[in-house]
């Protein structure tokens, strides 16, 4: 049995602030029970249905929705060759995709999916009517609907409030550390946007995926049911299975640390097409170099200097930032 | 504050005014009015629109120069990089009727190194004369902003354009309050109204106010430049 992430119950003496200090400031992941208990969402799942509660208000703006045979049994992944998926995509008005993903999939039937679908867009009134005080309302939530399915392990470049409405879901997460271990995919052929652990999603395979033994131990689990919350730090892998005939999800994605609005993967791709082909030695070196000054294991390269003396080296704000991105984008533009 | 008060000989034989362009003295601004003689100049630099003065919501022309509050990117220190709007070489110095008003509070009057207004016999000085030439100009200008604007109220020709702005540094503009030239109105107008604006001299000028938002993207890297400069200590 895998470990539980640390579990608080929602009250408490949680308020913005302590979220922000006591929950996200530890960057790992922590289960808030009960957190949207009082949702009108919630007590409808529990009651007349998260259909009935999300209907009135269901735009028509289109949605990709995820089709799978029946034989998939609801694990939308890749094709046997990785050259493509074991299920279809189809553009639908979010209202129909509704009516076709909150009604139970008979046997024998095609399941649906539909993740990440902005309410701001599809479900105007959904905000309001189901707020979120921990976070300062700016991030409007997002919606996660589906029969039974196992959404492939990957990971996020943002931190994520996973709130659920309607059904069970157990998360199956692995620190960001774990990322040799996991067999990533590609990055740019994902089904959703963001690259998958081939190891952690399909049945075990030791002989193929055997680094992934190592991390037996490492994963952490967690059920959640209905009005209970995760928050998941920005890059911890994660496979979610969601169990019921009909589930529902809202998430809030956020950037708990910009500097600001450059996201630090960007950094990692420029790295990639400056650093990544170059002899071990010279990565060895410029390793150091990154350690050194981006960071950080020991500190502010800068330390043994007066602080003004840190030139573009000290705070970010409220001028070096933008100093260092205009040369960057500058020297880009004319290379 | 200000403090204007009708110049004459006598109480003010001994005003000294800065004339010069400065940020510290009145030319640290964004936006500048601009009158009609001067758009076809000020069009091939920066962009010109239409924008709502804020005690009266008359429209009113001007030139965009920079993109924060007080950003003048056509000052450097004490230089001034092409033609420097009357709206701003007239300060301190006012129209009053047929008179001419000073505002005592500006920071150009009594600045060291200011010029004299008036001789030792009480007559004005070569640069008085100058400050009167523009101010006539000016006065002239606004007027001629004013009808031009009428005509083009008139036959529905300006409408609102929103900027959304992203800077080298990272920083972003959402520039709100701003009108320009209904190009897709203009395009319609019938043909005895074109020749009647070609006639009096405002076909020429609107088709400089659209060309001049060809100038946004140069004013943008000439904030971006700024930024760079402060920068030029780091090497890769």
């Amino acid at each position: 049995m895998a470990q539980a992430p640390r579990t608080i119950s929602a009250g408490s003496g949680l308020d913005r602030e302590a979220f922000a200090a006591d929950i996200v400031g530890p960057c790992a992941p922590v289960v808030i029970r009960g957190l949207v208990s009082d949702w009108p969402a919630v007590r409808a799942a529990a009651g007349e249905g998260v259909l009935a509660y999300l209907a009135p208000m269901a735009t028509d703006t289109p949605v990709n929705v995820f089709v799978g045979a029946p034989e998939i049994e609801g694990r939308y992944y890749y094709a046997d060759d990785l050259t493509g998926f074991n299920f279809s995509q189809e553009s639908q008005p979010f209202a129909a995709a509704l009516q076709r993903i909150l009604r139970p999939a008979g046997e024998g039937m095609a399941t649906a999916y539909v993740g990440s679908v902005p309410t701001s867009l599809c479900a105007p009134a959904f905000a309001a009517e189901n707020p979120m005080p921990l976070l300062d309302g700016r991030t409007p939530p997002r919606l996660w609907l589906g029969h039974a399915a196992q959404v492939a392990c990957h990971y996020d470049t943002l931190d994520n409030l996973a709130c659920v409405i309607a059904g069970t879901r157990r998360f199956t997460l692995y620190p960001p550390e774990a990322i040799a271990d996991l067999y990533v995919g590609p990055i740019d052929l994902t089904m959703a946007g963001q690259p998958v652990s081939l190891a952690a999603s399909a049945p075990p395979d030791p002989d193929r995926y055997p680094r992934f033994e190592r991390l037996k131990g490492l994963a952490l689990e967690a059920e959640l049911g209905p009005g209970d919350a995760l928050y998941l730090p920005k890059l911890w892998w994660h496979r979610v299975d969601s169990h019921a005939p009909v589930n529902a999800m809202a998430n809030y994605w956020w950037d708990a640390f910009a500097s600001g609005p450059d996201a630090p993967y960007m950094s990692l791709m420029l790295a990639l097409i400056a650093v990544s082909e170059r002899p071990e030695a010279e990565r060895a070196a410029w390793r150091a170099f990154f350690d050194h000054y981006v960071f950080r294991p020991e500190g502010h390269p800068l330390a043994h200097l007066p602080s003004d003396r840190h030139g573009i080296l000290g705070p970010l704000h409220p001028d070096n930032y933008g100093v260092i991105r205009s040369r960057i984008l500058n020297t880009l533009k004319r290379s | 504050m200000t403090n204007i008060v009708m110049l004459n000989s006598r109480n003010h034989r001994d005003l000294k005014v800065k004339a010069g362009p400065s940020a510290s003295l009145g030319d640290a601004q964004r936006f500048a009015a601009v009158i009609p003689g001067e758009f076809t100049q000020m069009a091939t630099v920066c962009p010109l629109f239409f924008s709502k003065d804020a005690e009266t919501g008359a429209f009113y022309c001007g030139a965009m120069l920079g993109f924060d509050e007080g950003e003048n990117l056509f000052l450097d220190g004490d230089a001034y990089h092409g033609h420097r709007p009357l709206s701003l070489q007239r300060l301190p110095f006012f129209t009053a009727g047929p008179d001419i008003a000073v505002d005592l509070d500006h920071p150009r009057v009594g600045a060291s190194g200011g010029a004299e207004v008036f001789d030792a016999e009480g007559k004005p000085t070569a640069y008085l004369e100058s400050v009167v030439g523009s101010l006539r100009q000016l006065h002239a200008g606004q007027e001629q902003g004013k009808v031009l604007i009428e005509t083009l109220l008139k036959h529905d020709l300006i409408e609102p354009v929103d900027l959304d702005i992203a800077f080298d540094d990272g920083a972003h503009h959402h520039v709100r309050g701003l009108y320009t030239i209904a190009r897709d109105r203009l395009e319609a107008l019938a043909d005895e109204v074109v020749v009647e604006l070609f006639r009096r001299g405002y076909l020429l000028l609107i088709h400089a106010m659209l060309l001049s938002q060809k100038q946004l993207p140069a004013l943008i890297e000439r904030r971006n430049a700024r930024k760079l400069e402060a920068s030029a200590g780091l090497r890769f």
